[in-house]
Formats: structure tokens, C-alpha cells, sequence
């Protein structure tokens, strides 16, 4: 039964056991608020979020059994209350404007800044921060705060989190997180009255796989990441909505850059995939768009060349095989690439099957919170089941070894978009001995690419558009970030190219999303998706769930 | 000179050597309304409290009987009830309950022992302020005797209710004296006062229905089982009946506390009890019920004490830790003391409480010390207005209250009284009464940790 209210005399609605604070950010009522988290309990101690509430007028009086009327029960008392605490209930009305809803505002953040440094043009939440979003729309002009202010200490509390004690606001979201989410519980809150600030206890630093995730509950510049730290100013990166590949989880993130250098992960809303959260190893991960000695230039038998013609050398080697032909393509590369892969062996006839490369598994991990960070450090095995087949997901990359060993091997294709592949040695001698090597790669220092005659600069999944399927089978997208360096380019035209030097040759190169239609049309997972489908959130395969995992 | 006739109740035998044991207070027909009480039902039990008016004496004056009536039957709410004593008497100016413990903890006890047969509790927890290592001691052992005695523990005098009984020390921590605070602290963690509804006979320690009540309260229960709640409301006015502990410090010739019938007035307090005014100095304010009730003036002397007759002149009885204050005090001084408490022991849990309080204490320090400044007035009433109402418990009004009855013209008539003080000391940029030197504007020059600008 859903409950029907008004706020601010607009008609919403509410499902039982729900409060005030949420129905009204739903329905884009803008209430302030500092300690409220949807991922986190309610702690209502910031009293920012105070709003006017009048309960529903009890039913008129119904006339007794001499006739005559009972008084009328007295009018409901309206009265302030936290709207993040303040149950729904059926008629009543919540007022978000009223002048002393907002003289109550301005006045908890008049107490919010007084003891606070106002440091923020050396702050790293400035342009992202609560209090400065909230002051100027709530708070007064003018201070009046004539006293010293209170100053509270200013620490590392782990490896990866400082705290700057005078800007906090005690709001205990920090708290919170690290005793609900990640149920390690290192955050405390000392000291009382103005002296209050979070701390940990010694010899107990914040140190845990999601202790990064404290910055972002951080409604303002008190918890401070070390990796972010006087890094850039947020006002000038650019976002972009795309996803964590560390693991197959598929972590929906925002991607910052600046400059063409990503600066910084950050969860993003999902509650299909990851909450509000990321592990650290994750958030981190951007880092490998900058690893050193990233391939830039195409080379055929070790000589620079241009993309054209390293393209024509990968066409003509591999057709010249005449089907004696097999491919390894990487759980880091899109479904795209893989189906694009897939048809180009096709194309090539190869009597060899496909097999898969893939990076070494670590420790799966599972928090209190619900959290979980997957053991495949893959992003795409789901969809690499879906596209070439449980075949070639399990047993294929033996079976191009063996098929390379009994000699019906001459060449082989290898597409990876990830650095730091396990490679087996006996692959690795494979990679060594076959005649033919076209690979498409990222790092200079792989095997494969070490190897190559053909070599084609590939790219990561910071630079391209795509999608992943993730370990519960959801569909989800992938942009680009940042843009490649030198003449690198996503596998995703690269293969195409490839592919249009098939007779009669063709020269159309489809978009991302022109391919996953094209797939769509072939893959009874991805059934008619698109991009556009798929959106910011993603969307189960069409298969069921359990047959993508299996 | 003329005290009315009373018989003591609770004090009767409290300030007695050696009251404290169990063999003396079964000498005095100790444990005799427990046995009464288990023999009824506990309904019956509650019916009497209610019946007798008690109201709770910790504080907010809630009637006793009432509270215990909210406990959800255990069809509604299953599992264990508890009681928790509120021994963590913290108000500045009360000090009553340590008396009742230290002096004759089998009452208290007693109390217990009825009221948890009344609301169907097996197990209490009596939270004692840290600072009563005194108490604590008594109590410990106290509990330890009872337990012997079998008025604890698994067969209740023979009646079959079982009672555990446990005393725990508290840190020394204002906060955990308002009763959410308690339980949070209770089940190991910081004091923070927690959000109401829902109150805690519906959700309290551990998540289970709880009674919390103050030891005073608890004290009386035996008294009103044993004599009838007839006998109790017959005490002191009707509306507001029953035998009080008074506590009176401050510029009088004897203090301490003394026992009388609710609504004794202050003027008796003063002259009959505490043997009148220091060196006979005039009377300058008044603190009714501990340093949270705002301050009346001296012409309010009339009023009996008693929740009721206090609300109607602005202020409360509170936990009745009344303090007097002569010409000799400055009001801006004084306030600054109260507050400085308050900025201390905010638990820091809502902002405006946790910056507010520390606010309003350095501005009346800044005004004492001679750099007041005009707007501070209109300052200040807008802090009081910002935090009253504003928090999840009432530290913030307490803090509030005092400084309003002292300026606020509106709403506190007798702010007329004071608030010329407070402007004295502003116009003249020093103190009147010459409590502090006028080194304000020294201290900024010298410490130069505030702009140039502020220097008034």
C-alpha cells in the first residue's frame, strides 16, 4: 500500500516504512543534508535536514449515541523535525520553505562553519563539497563569530585516508561506513562538545580493502585521500560514466581527467552492482592507463609503419595461412572486440579453435556490508562465454597449444586490451615459436607483443566505447575516458579493418554501438540491445543470468 | 523560624550511622512492602504508583506510574523487560540521590525490586555516576547483601519472580544522565542520546522495552506499597504530592539537602532550612532546580517548589538542586560558569548543541572580560533560538534556557531583571562588579591570534 503526502503542497508517494528525506530528493525537492546516506543508517544528528511536518487532521467527530456531536479533537501541533528520521504517514503535509524551516537552516549552518577553517581554496572537496553548496544556498552572508575558533587535529589515519579534524562536521557518516559496510569498525569519534572530531584507535590505522570509500561519505574535506591529495582542483576534470575492470564485479564508476590524465575513480551509484561502493585495489586501477612503455606505433617484422599497412601485413599473413589459422583474445577485451574477433576467424576459416587469455585470480572477499569483491580479476568472462563459448572459455587456449604442437598451427592472432596477462610458459613458447604472430596489445613488455611480426596498437577500456558483462550476468557499458596515446586505436575499428580486407573488401567502420547491434542480432544474449538500452546502469543479458554465469 | 510539621520518609533512618547495612534495615522492617508487592498482581502495582500521583523526581516531572503502564505487554513485544536506575545524578546543584544511596541503599533496593515485578523485568541495571566512588561502594555491597538476603536472584523473597540486579559505574559523563544517553552507554558505547520516539519502554536497552527512573523515584515506591497511595497523595499539594529531597547551595548559611513535603516555598528553603542568607546579603537570583532552569528573581521567593507552581513562573523544579546567588555574583560571570559546563559536556552529536554551547560561552567570556560588543545580545537570543528545540535530547535547551531567562524580554518577564547587567557590562566594556579585569582588548592585541578588526 503505498502512502500518498504532500510536500511543499505537491501530491508524492511513499512505500511503508520509508522517511520523509528520501520521497522528497525523489521527487526532487531539494532538502539539505549533511549526516543522511542512503547506503548507511540514520543517525540524524546534523539536523540540516529540518523541515515542517503537520500529521493528518483526525477524523471529524461522529455524532454518539445520544445524538449529540463530542467535541472536535483538537488540530495536529505542526512542528520541525529531521525529514531523514520523520516516518511517512498517509495526509500529512511536510512543508520544505517555510521561514522558519529556513531560519533553522541558516542556523545550523551558521554553527556548522564557525569552528570550521573556511580553508577552502586550499581544500581538495572545494567545488564538491557540501558545506559550500549548502552555505551559499542556506547560509547567511555574513559571519558573526567574533571568538577563536576550536582547532582539532590534522592526521594520517591509515595508509590511505588523512583526516583534516577542523573541517569535519561530526556527522559520523565515516563512522558509520567502516562499522556497517565494511564491518572493520577502525573509526571512532573522540572528545566531546567543539572538541569532537573521527580518529582511530593507535596502533589501528583505517586500513581496509574499501577504506577509500570514507572519503567519498565524506560530505566535506575532512577525510582526505592520499592518492587525490592536492592532485587537481574538480571544478577542471571531466567526468565520464564508465566502469571498474578489476575485477568482474563491474563496479559502475565516474572517471575524472584532467588534461588527458585520469585523476581519480569514483563509485557510482548502482544498486544492481555495487551500491555506493569500490575496493581501493579498484579505485586505483586507473593508474595502468599511464603505465610506461604503452605501445604507440605499428610495426610490421620490427620496422614502423603505418596503420594501413600494418593492417594489409595482418590481412595478408593471416589469409596466406590459409585456414591454418587460431586466435587468442583476452577476458579484458569488450564484447564487441570478441564478437568481432570471433567473425574474423570465421573469416579466416581457421580449423584451430579460439581460446581465451586471462590474468591470474585473487582472493574473493565478501563484507559486512554485502560487498563483494569477485576472486576473477577478469571483466568480461561472462561475456566471453556468451560470445565464443564454453569451449574456448575453458579449454581453448590448451587446445590452440596442442593443435600448435601437432603442427596444424602456422598462425596466430592474439587480441588483449590488459596489462599484466598470466601467460603460461608453454604459451609463452608457443607465442615464441609460431610463424605467423598478429597481435594487437597495450604494453610493450607483454609476451605477445614481444613476439609479434605484425604488431597493432590496442587500447584500454579507459580509451574506447564497449561493453562488459559482468559476474551476474548484467550488460553494461564501458566509454572512453581519455584518448589513446600515438597511433594506438581500440581493437574494436582495428578488427574491422582487418576484416574489410576480406574479398570483395570493404571500407565501413561501425561505431560501438553499430557493432553491438550487429551483435545483438547474432547472440541470443545480447538480443536486440542497444547502447542507448544499456544506458548509465546496464541490464541483465537477455539469457538468464545463470546461464551467462554458469 | 517554623518548619511544618513532617515526618521524614526517605531520610527517615539515611542519616543514621550505620543505615546502610541490611541487618539495620531489616531492623527497621526493611524488605516488608517488597513482600507486599509480590503478593499482589502487577497490575495492582502500577495502579497504585498511578494512583498516588508520584512523579518522576530525575528530572522532567513525568508521572511514574504512567511510564510504567507504556511497557508493551509481551504478546505485543517478546523477550526480556529491563529497569535502569538512573544514578548518574549530574545536575549542577542536585545531590540528593547520592544520599539516598549512601545512606540507605536497601530503600533503593526495595524500589527495585517492586518496580521490576510491576513491569515484568528480570533483570535491572543500577547506572551510577563515576564520580560516587563512595556510593558505589555502598551500593556493591548492598546488592551483595540482598543477594544473601534472597531479595535478588533467582527466587525473589520466596516468591518465585527472578531478579538479577547489577550496578554500573559510569565514566563521569553529563550526558549519560539524560535517559537514552544511559542505555547507549549501558550497552557499551559513547553517551550519545538517542532519537525519540521511539521512547524507551517501546525500544530501550538492547533494543527491548526499558523503564528508566531516577533513584529518588524509586525510593518512594516501597513507601507507597507499604503505606498506600492514599497516605502519599495526602503529602504536599494534590496535584503534585509526596515526600521531596531538596537540595539548596550557593550563598546560604547551611547548605545541603534537606527532606520536606513537595511545594515547600523557596522562602522557607532559604530561611528554615538552610539557615538564611551569608552575612544576610540580599538575594539576586534564584536557580530553582539545578543549573539548567532558567533564573527567576528574588520577588519569586514565594513560590513553592513543585513542578506545577514552578511552570508558572517561567522556570522548573528539575531535579531540585536549587541554587541562591546574592548580590555578590555577576551575572555575566555566573552564566559563563553554567555555560563553560555545558560547552564542556555537549555530547557533540548535533551541531547545533555541539557548537552552539562552546559559542555561547566564549561571548559571555568576551563580555566579562570587557569586549563586549552592541550586537551581542541579539547574538546571543538568536544561538538560544538556532538550538532550542533543534536536538535530538535537551542539552541544548538546557543550555539554552538559563541564558534566556536572563536577556530574553519577551518571553521572560523577569529578564527585566538581569539583562541590565549583561548591558552594563557591555556599555562599559568591563565588568560593574569587577569579577574580571577588562583584558579583552589586551589579550587580542597581545595574542594576535584574531584579526586586527575585532579588537573592540
Amino acid at each position: 500500500m503505498p502512502i500518498n503526502f504532500t510536500i511543499d503542497g505537491k501530491q508524492v508517494q511513499g512505500e511503508k516504512g520509508e522517511t520523509v528525506l528520501p520521497v522528497a530528493l525523489r521527487n526532487n525537492i531539494d532538502v539539505p543534508y549533511f549526516c543522511y546516506h542512503p547506503g548507511l543508517s540514520l543517525s540524524g544528528n546534523c539536523r540540516m535536514c529540518l523541515v515542517r511536518v503537520t500529521p493528518a487532521a483526525p477524523p471529524p467527530p461522529k455524532p454518539g449515541p445520544d445524538g449529540k456531536l463530542p467535541p472536535a479533537p483538537p488540530p495536529p501541533r505542526s512542528m520541525l523535525a529531521i525529514s531523514c528520521m520523520t516516518q511517512i504517514a498517509d495526509g500529512m503535509t511536510v512543508d520544505t520553505k517555510t521561514p522558519d524551516v529556513l531560519r533553522a537552516r541558516e542556523g545550523v549552518m551558521e554553527f556548522e562553519l564557525i569552528n570550521h577553517p573556511l580553508d577552502c581554496p586550499t581544500c581538495d572537496q572545494a567545488g564538491e563539497c557540501f558545506l559550500q553548496d549548502h552555505s551559499y544556498q542556506h547560509g547567511r552572508s555574513h559571519g558573526r563569530f567574533y571568538e577563536e575558533r576550536q582547532m582539532k587535529h590534522t592526521k594520517s589515519l591509515g595508509p590511505t585516508i588523512s583526516i583534516w579534524g577542523s573541517r569535519c562536521i561530526v556527522c559520523s557518516r565515516c563512522v558509520r561506513f567502516t562499522d556497517e559496510i565494511t564491518g572493520t569498525g577502525e573509526l571512532c569519534i573522540v572528545n566531546r562538545s567543539d572538541h569532537s572530531v573521527v580518529d582511530v584507535f593507535p596502533g589501528k590505522p583505517l586500513d581496509n580493502a574499501l577504506s577509500m570509500c570514507a572519503e567519498d561519505v565524506c560530505p566535506v574535506g575532512a577525510l582526505i585521500s592520499e592518492d587525490f591529495k592536492f592532485k587537481a582542483r574538480v571544478w577542471f576534470m571531466k567526468e565520464q560514466k564508465t566502469l571498474c575492470a578489476g575485477c568482474s564485479v563491474g563496479c559502475n564508476v565516474v572517471a575524472e581527467q584532467v588534461n588527458e590524465e585520469i585523476a581519480r575513480l569514483k563509485p557510482r551509484e548502482n544498486l544492481a552492482v555495487n551500491d555506493w561502493w569500490m575496493c581501493d585495489a579498484g579505485r586505483l586501477s586507473y593508474k595502468q592507463h599511464a603505465l610506461p612503455g604503452r605501445l604507440v606505433e605499428a610495426r610490421v617484422d620490427g620496422k614502423a609503419v603505418t596503420r594501413a599497412e600494418a593492417v594489409l601485413a595482418a590481412w595478408q599473413r593471416l589469409s596466406a595461412a590459409g585456414g591454418a589459422v587460431a586466435g587468442l583474445v583476452s577476458l579484458w577485451n569488450t564484447n564487441e572486440e570478441m564478437f568481432l574477433f570471433r567473425r574474423l576467424m570465421k573469416l579466416l576459416s581457421a580449423v584451430a579453435p579460439m581460446g581465451t587469455l586471462e590474468k591470474s585470480h585473487g582472493e574473493r572477499k565478501q563484507f559486512k556490508g554485502g560487498f563483494v569483491i569477485e576472486g576473477d580479476r577478469n571483466p568480461n568472462r561472462a561475456g566471453a562465454r556468451a560470445i565464443l563459448g564454453d569451449v574456448a572459455l575453458e579449454v581453448g587456449a590448451t587446445a590452440v597449444r596442442k593443435a600448435f604442437e601437432a603442427g596444424t598451427v602456422n598462425a596466430l592472432l592474439v587480441v588483449s586490451g590488459a596489462p599484466e596477462l598470466a601467460i603460461s610458459p608453454e604459451i609463452e613458447a608457443m607465442l615464441a615459436r609460431v610463424k605467423t604472430l598478429v597481435v594487437l596489445d597495450v604494453l610493450e613488455s607483454s609476451s605477445a607483443a614481444k613476439y609479434a611480426k605484425v604488431r597493432l596498437p590496442a587500447t584500454m577500456h579507459w580509451e574506447q566505447d564497449g561493453t562488459f558483462v559482468n559476474v551476474d550476468g548484467r550488460v553494461q557499458r564501458v566509454r572512453p575516458v581519455i584518448q589513446p596515446p600515438g597511433d594506438a586505436a581500440p581493437a574494436l575499428e582495428l578488427l574491422q579493418e582487418i576484416v574489410n580486407r576480406h574479398p570483395p573488401g570493404g571500407s565501413g567502420v561501425l561505431s560501438g554501438d553499430g557493432v553491438f547491434r550487429q551483435l545483438g542480432a547474432e547472440i541470443e544474449a545480447f538480443r536486440e540491445l542497444t547502447y542507448r538500452e544499456v544506458g548509465d546502469l546496464g541490464v541483465p543479458a537477455r539469457t538468464a543470468a545463470q546461464a551467462v554465469k554458469a | 523560624m517554623s518548619l511544618p510539621a513532617y515526618e521524614p520518609v526517605l531520610l527517615k533512618y539515611a542519616n543514621q550511622r550505620g543505615m546502610h547495612t541490611l541487618e539495620a534495615y531489616l531492623a527497621h522492617g526493611g524488605y516488608a512492602a517488597a513482600k507486599k508487592a509480590l503478593g499482589m498482581k502487577p497490575s495492582e502495582v502500577i495502579q497504585a504508583v498511578k494512583d498516588s500521583g508520584l512523579r518522576g523526581r530525575g528530572g522532567a516531572g513525568f508521572p511514574t506510574g504512567m511510564k510504567w503502564g507504556f511497557v508493551p505487554s509481551p504478546e505485543k513485544v517478546p523477550g526480556p523487560r529491563y529497569l535502569c536506575v538512573n544514578a548518574d545524578e549530574s545536575e549542577p546543584g542536585t545531590f540528593k540521590d547520592r544520599y539516598i544511596m549512601e545512606g540507605d541503599p536497601h530503600q533503593l533496593l526495595e524500589g527495585i525490586i517492586i518496580t521490576c515485578f510491576a513491569i515484568g523485568s528480570n533483570t535491572a541495571y543500577v547506572y551510577i555516576r563515576g564520580e560516587f566512588a563512595l556510593g558505589a561502594k555502598i551500593m556493591e555491597k548492598a546488592i551483595e547483601e540482598a543477594y544473601r538476603h534472597g531479595a535478588f536472584g533467582a527466587n525473589v523473597l520466596g516468591s518465585g519472580f527472578k531478579l538479577e540486579c547489577t550496578l554500573h559505574r559510569g565514566a563521569g559523563a553529563y550526558i549519560c544522565g539524560e535517559e537514552t544517553g544511559l542505555l547507549t552507554s549501558l550497552e557499551g558505547g559513547r553517551g550519545y542520546p538517542r532519537i525519540k520516539p521511539p521512547f524507551p519502554a517501546v525500544v530501550g536497552l538492547f533494543g527491548q522495552p526499558t523503564i528508566v527512573n531516577n533513584v529518588e523515584t524509586l525510593a518512594n515506591v516501597p513507601h507507597i506499597i507499604e503505606r498506600g497511595a492514599a497516605w502519599f497523595k495526602a503529602i504536599g499539594p494534590s496535584d503534585d504530592p509526596g515526600p521531596k529531597l531538596y537540595c539548596i547551595s550557593g550563598h546560604v548559611k547551611k547548605p545541603g539537602y534537606f527532606e520536606g513535603p513537595m511545594g515547600v516555598t523557596i522562602r522557607s528553603l532559604i530561611h528554615d532550612y538552610a539557615g538564611g542568607m551569608i552575612d544576610e546579603r540580599p538575594l539576586k537570583a534564584i536557580i530553582a532546580g539545578g543549573s539548567s532552569c532558567p533564573w527567576i528573581a528574588p520577588d519569586k521567593i514565594d513560590t513553592p517548589l513543585g513542578f506545577e507552581s514552578l511552570k508558572k513562573v517561567k522556570t522548573m523544579f528539575g531535579s531540585a538542586g536549587t541554587i541562591i546567588l546574592n548580590d555578590s555574583v555577576c551575572v555575566v560571570d555566573a552564566m559563563w560558569n553554567i555555560l563553560r559546563f555545558y560547552a564542556h559536556e555537549s555530547c557533540g552529536q548535533c551541531t547545533p548543541c555541539r557548537e552552539g554551547c562552546g559559542w555561547l560561552a566564549k561571548i559571555f567570556e568576551r563580555i566579562e572580560k570587557g569586549g563586549g560588543r552592541e550586537d551581542d545580545i541579539a547574538t546571543i537570543l538568536e544561538i538560544c533560538d538556532n538550538m532550542r528545540g533543534k536536538t535530538i535530547c535537551v542539552l541544548a535547551d538546557a543550555a539554552a534556557w538559563p541564558v534566556q531567562s536572563i536577556l530574553d524580554l519577551k518571553n521572560y518577564p523577569d529578564a527585566a531583571v538581569f539583562r541590565p547587567e549583561v548591558e552594563a557590562h557591555i556599555r562599559e566594556k568591563r565588568c560593574p562588579l569587577g569579577k574580571h579585569k577588562a583584558v579583552h582588548a589586551e589579550m587580542v592585541k597581545q595574542k594576535g591570534k584574531i584579526s586586527p578588526r575585532l579588537v573592540v
